[in-house]
């Protein structure tokens, strides 16, 4: 079971889509279903998100039933959001999609967490997200992504 | 006595009230009760019960205003059911016609006729939640589950593996089903017991079930399918894939072993590998406590006060796991490469008859057999299921291994060593094998010599010949079948040596010099009138054996004298002096109760560690007593605080009565620790008193009748009667009979008339008013069985540093473990200890209703300021004795009925819910007086931001041990198991104010600061961790 936790929150001020979120889910999803059609894709967040068409979609999950799936998953994917902090609690690495924020300030160093590049990192690593405009160029390409996938469950 | 009780949870009254009557017309309710927890239910529903108890018909109603959800709804109701067996039912359940009581005999026989079925039901599936199949192991598909709408499970079950997981919502019945497995029971379904395939409201049984159909009404399809896909994903990740456990049992000062063990098993298993860690400690520091309360998510762990030894503590983690492959691993190794998973488990999915795995292999050469080491090793579960648990005879540990790979080999199944084709290096210091492991150990860093000296012959025994069973050819004044259970109990018993006490003319001491190996040491104090009344199973005369019957024998050489007294101290030194540690001591000496217990006491530290002692003469019998044989009485207090076996021969020789002799035999671990015994306390003179309120027709009658008819007598009884209007009592019809009692049996009583100011001022007023040293405090819902006080008052007699003891104060239909139970102030969210029933006696650090006390450990009162409910009044009360130094005790062998009475009388009479929160937060602050000062944490951030904090909690919660930790979090429920307390951010500016909030905000300080390193580590800079 693979685990993808696709959104961050949206900014305070203006409820917008956080510049956090990966633009690629549904070319990635596609991916994994076409080359390992045995894994079952468990999407979960909280009520508002995208369903990306997972086999499964939870929303609003506790963190003690969250913590258990972790624990069972073969893998999980998350952007820099809660859930990669939440599973590294528990101690189970996992794959991280950076762009805009620091891995090294926010990353556990025991996920693997990809960052394309450094200088697309915001300036200002403390402040609010609102007014920061999203940038697809800063993440990198799904297939990058499920590369990494397949070397973890190797 | 309730037999069968049936559950039946409900928020909806148009669907019970047909349930229910259904269940009134097809069974008869003579035996058993129904159980409605209706929650969120429309209260007309109240007026159907009333009706339906008019009628009498047993039916009990759990009421709740909301709804509380199916699962805690489905706990709630098994917790307050009190039959044997619980039949659960929903309420879109009808029960159809058919022959009255069909049904129930369905569900109820198999139960009582196969104590391993644990569950049984009309419906038995492959595990399938909706449309969704759950792909499991092969195992668990075909063991199937039975679908709960109707289903009976015995009370023993629920007490053994646990109520249902309330983190699920509709798969408790799949979840519960696998545990059962895993507890090694089966399940059944009834009347047929072959598997439903298709359409499942069919079967033979008679009833008809609405199913989806309601759950699409309450929860809306689409909220009920999300409800089903969270379950499923639960279970898929819980059994869905072949599963590893390891289990790593933990003793003693071995924090930073354990860490070190546990980060090398979490950095060196790749993250593909779906496993579980168990630690298993048992006898540990309170520092290794702490860290795996902390380290809860990374593993699971069982805790465990007292030692348990290897055995148990790994049998315990293979009872809680659920891998397919059990992995052994030492507490002090180190795993150091990330091959080491693979290494150990390849060869079980190559080759289905490899059975074990290990990362060394020895020869033992005391059996000359194959040793798998436990310090790093794996285990198929189906080899636990066919052979067995470790065995714990090899107590504390050393020889289980030995022991249980020949168990494993001769069962059929290959052991082997990996890597495979390795082979051993072994010098004077160590043996090095092929694996990635360090691992060193002293066996006598935490074993005896005694007890590794034991253990193995223990293993030389089991698999050597064992002792033949002689029939005595000779006089012996024992009965013929009790010396041969006697000789069959110990026939695989290594035994050395023998301290008997008490040979007269030596006919035992023969027999016990064929048992021993090397000597019998034999007292005797050689001053007997002749009364031989042996049982002299050959008719032949005395006169041939030449005074003693084992001389000229061909074991004389192995009994070695002693002619004195047994209880002179003198003597007892000088024996002691002259003779090697014991396997095994056999009394059969001074038969008094005085004689026989110091006999017992004063060798007791001749035994070697899990040694045993036997009584002779311990039947409870006229005959006995006639000729002032009082071994019995010893051996009942005796024989509740050890493992006790009884041989009895009730045949009649001619030459004694048949209710005669007996022997008994308990098995000590621990020689050097004294159990409590009774002692003539009969003059020792107690004042007992009620505080009551609005109790007079209900249970104070039961309650002061219970008081007054103790086995020890109360000398004084004071009742403080706090009733609004309080009755004269003393010309009542009830209660002059009671007084009068009382006048009888020289009990001197008084009526106090309470202020109504609330029970903890009467508390407060005993300490003045009572008479006598020792203060018997029993509330007005208690009845205390006649032999509470009796044991309280030994109790406390045999120990000056007593202040406070109590019996278990148990209500008849609530069970908890007292595994499960608190002591410490801290774990007052657990079951009370007194709560319990458990053998002997523990120390505790408060203590519950009802107990009897020093006043002179009383010197410090009760606590002011409470409200008149007097909520955790006694907590405190008890808990600032222990704090004096004053040692708190609660025997768990005697029983003091809580008769609870929710709407009648007492302080529930106070229905105001401000006394209890305004009491909770007296006791707060007293608790705090106590310790700590509060240090608070404000966590103005995201939740992520919590869970990087929750990592640094450990270290906070070392550093400020002295202090009371407060948080203030956004996100309450990333700390709610961690135990602390918790505000709210508005809280924290209210009471710390704003520049404190954003002095501790993160993310002003990560700016201040020009932080590019992890925001954990500024947590950690900002705290000072």
């Amino acid at each position: 079971m693979i685990i993808i936790s696709p959104y961050s929150k949206p900014t305070i001020s203006d409820n917008k889509p956080s510049p956090k979120n990966y633009p690629y889910w549904p070319e990635l999803i596609k991916i994994i279903r076409e080359k390992m059609p045995e894994q079952y894709i468990l999407q979960v967040g909280v009520s508002g998100e995208t369903d990306l068409g997972c086999d499964c979609f939870l929303q609003n999950l506790p963190l003690e039933v969250l913590k258990t799936l972790i624990k069972g998953c073969d893998i999980w994917i998350s952007v820099d959001n809660f859930f990669h902090h939440l599973a590294s609690i528990i101690g189970k690495r996992g794959i991280v999609i950076f762009s805009l924020s620091d891995p090294l300030i926010f990353g556990d160093p025991n996920n693997i967490n990809i960052l394309k590049d450094r200088k697309y990192l915001r300036a200002d690593q403390f402040n609010f997200w609102d007014n920061v405009q999203p940038n697809n160029d800063a993440f990198v390409e799904p297939e990058i992504i499920f590369e990494t996938i397949s070397e973890c469950l190797r | 006595m309730v037999k069968v009780s049936i559950v039946i949870p409900t928020v909806n009254r148009d669907l019970v009230v047909p349930c229910v009557e259904s269940v009134i017309q097809m069974t008869t309710l003579d035996d058993k009760e129904i159980v409605i927890v209706a929650n969120g239910a429309n209260k007309s529903l109240l007026d159907d019960i009333q009706r339906w108890k008019e009628n009498n018909i047993p039916v009990k109603c759990l009421w709740y205003d909301q709804p509380l959800g199916p699962v805690p709804a489905y706990n709630r109701g098994v917790k307050n059911a009190v039959g044997e067996y619980i039949v659960i039912l929903n309420d879109d359940i009808i029960i159809s016609s058919s022959p009255v009581d069909n049904w129930i005999k369905f569900l109820i026989e198999p139960l009582e006729n196969d104590p391993m079925i644990g569950a049984t039901g009309p419906c038995l599936l492959h595990p399938v939640l909706g449309d969704k199949q759950i792909p499991l192991e092969k195992e668990d598909r075909d063991f199937g589950f039975l679908i709960f709408f109707c289903v009976a499970i015995p009370r023993r079950v629920f007490e053994k593996i646990g109520y249902f997981d309330e983190l699920l919502n509709c798969a408790i019945d799949i979840d519960f089903c696998l545990r059962l497995r895993r507890a090694g029971y089966t399940i059944k379904q009834v009347p047929d017991d072959k598997l439903i395939e298709d359409d499942i409201f069919k079967g033979d049984f008679p009833i008809y079930h609405k199913a989806e159909e309601t759950v699409h009404n309450f929860y809306g399809i689409d909220e009920w399918n999300k409800i089903l896909e969270r379950d499923a994903a639960i279970i898929r990740s819980r059994y869905g894939r072949k599963n590893i456990s390891i289990v790593i049992p933990a003793y003693g000062d071995c924090l930073e072993d354990l860490q070190k063990c546990i980060i090398s098993v979490l950095d060196n298993t790749p993250h593909s590998v779906n496993m579980e860690i168990i630690v298993v400690a048992n006898g540990c520091k309170s520092n290794v406590k702490h860290y795996l309360k902390n380290n809860i998510d990374k593993f699971k762990y069982l805790w465990f006060d007292d030692p348990l030894g290897f055995p148990k503590a790994v049998n315990t983690g293979v009872l809680s796991s659920n891998g397919e492959i059990i992995i052994i691993l030492n507490q002090d190794a180190v795993i150091l490469g990330n091959s080491w998973i693979k290494m150990l488990t390849d060869p079980f999915y190559r080759d289905e008859k490899v059975g074990m795995t290990g990362s060394l292999k020895l020869v033992c050469e005391d059996v000359k057999r194959n040793n798998i080491l436990l310090f790093c090793a794996a285990v198929r579960r189906k080899v636990f299921d066919e052979v067995g648990l470790l065995d714990e005879q090899f107590y504390p540990g050393c020889f289980e291994d030995v022991d249980f790979t020949i168990r494993v080999e001769d069962a059929g199944w290959k052991t082997i060593q990996v890597p495979e084709n390795t082979e051993c290096v072994q010098t004077k210091d160590f043996i090095k094998g092929g694996f990635p492991i360090y691992h060193v150990e002293n066996h006598f860093d935490w074993i005896s010599r005694e007890n590794f000296e034991r253990n193995r012959q223990l293993l030389i025994e089991k698999y050597s010949p064992k002792r033949e069973i002689i029939m005595p050819n000779w006089p012996l004044a024992q009965k013929k079948y009790e010396v041969l259970m006697f000789q069959e109990f110990f026939k695989s018993y290594k035994i050395d040596n023998i301290l008997e006490i008490g040979r007269y003319k030596g006919g035992m001491t023969r027999l016990l010099a064929h048992m021993a190996s090397n000597k019998v040491y034999s007292i005797d104090i050689n001053d007997h009138k002749e009364s031989f009344m042996d049982t002299d199973l050959n008719n032949k005369n005395m006169k041939q054996y030449d005074g003693k019957v084992y001389i000229n024998s061909d074991v004389e050489h192995k009994i070695v004298e002693f002619n004195g007294d047994s209880h002179s101290r003198e003597f007892i030194e000088f024996v002691k002096s002259k003779i090697d540690k014991v396997d095994l001591i056999f009394i059969d000496g001074d038969h008094s109760y005085e004689g026989v217990k110091a006999d017992f006491i004063n060798f007791l530290d001749c035994l070697k560690p899990g040694g045993y002692v036997a009584f002779h003469d311990i039947l409870d019998s006229v005959e006995h007593t006639v000729i002032d044989v009082h071994v019995s009485k010893l051996w009942k207090e005796l024989k509740k605080q050890y493992d006790a076996y009884e041989f009895i021969d009730n045949n009649d020789y001619g030459t004694g009565p048949c209710r005669s002799m007996g022997i008994g035999v308990i098995r000590i671990d621990n020689p050097e620790h004294i159990p409590i015994l009774s002692s003539d306390n009969s003059e020792v003179k107690v004042s007992a008193y009620i505080s009551t309120k609005d109790r007079y027709n209900t249970t104070l009658p039961m309650a002061i009748m219970g008081v007054i008819s103790q086995t020890h007598k109360i000398d004084e009884f004071i009742l403080f009667d706090d009733s609004d209007n309080p009755r004269d009592l003393i010309n009542d019809p009830v209660f002059s009979h009671i007084f009068g009692v009382m006048e009888r049996i020289g009990i001197r009583y008084r009526i106090i008339i309470g202020e109504r100011i609330g029970q903890v001022a009467n508390h407060q007023k005993m300490l003045t008013e009572a008479s006598n040293d020792l203060i018997w405090r029993v509330d007005d819902d208690n009845y205390p069985m006649p032999n509470v006080l009796e044991r309280l008052v030994n109790v406390i007699s045999s120990d000056s540093k007593i202040g406070a003891v109590g019996s278990a104060s148990i209500v008849w239909n609530r069970f908890e473990k007292a595994e499960d139970a608190g002591i410490t102030l801290n774990e007052l969210e657990k079951p009370n200890l007194q709560w319990t029933e458990f053998n002997g006696h523990r120390f505790v650090e408060h203590l519950h209703n009802t107990f009897l006390f020093r006043k002179q450990a009383a010197s410090h009162g009760y606590p002011k300021n409470l409200s008149p409910v007097g909520h955790r009044e006694e907590t405190m009360f008890t808990h600032d004795m222990y704090l004096n130094g004053w040692k708190l005790v609660v025997v768990g062998d005697v029983i003091t009925w809580h008769l609870q009475q929710y709407d009648i009388g007492g302080i529930r009479v106070y229905t105001d819910e401000r006394y209890w929160i305004h009491d909770e937060e007296v006791f707060k602050r007293w608790k705090a007086s106590k310790y700590k000062e509060d240090k608070v944490f404000i966590l103005d951030s995201g939740i992520g931001d919590h869970l990087e904090f929750l990592k640094i909690l450990p270290k906070i919660k070392e550093k400020y041990y002295d202090k009371n930790i407060i948080l203030a979090t956004c996100y309450p429920e990333v700390f709610e198991r961690e135990g602390v307390e918790q505000i709210s951010i508005g809280e924290a500016i209210e009471r710390y104010g704003e520049e404190e909030r954003r002095r501790q905000n993160i993310y002003e300080y990560m700016d201040r600061n020009n932080w590019t390193g992890h925001i954990k580590d500024a947590y950690a800079q900002m705290h000072g961790v």
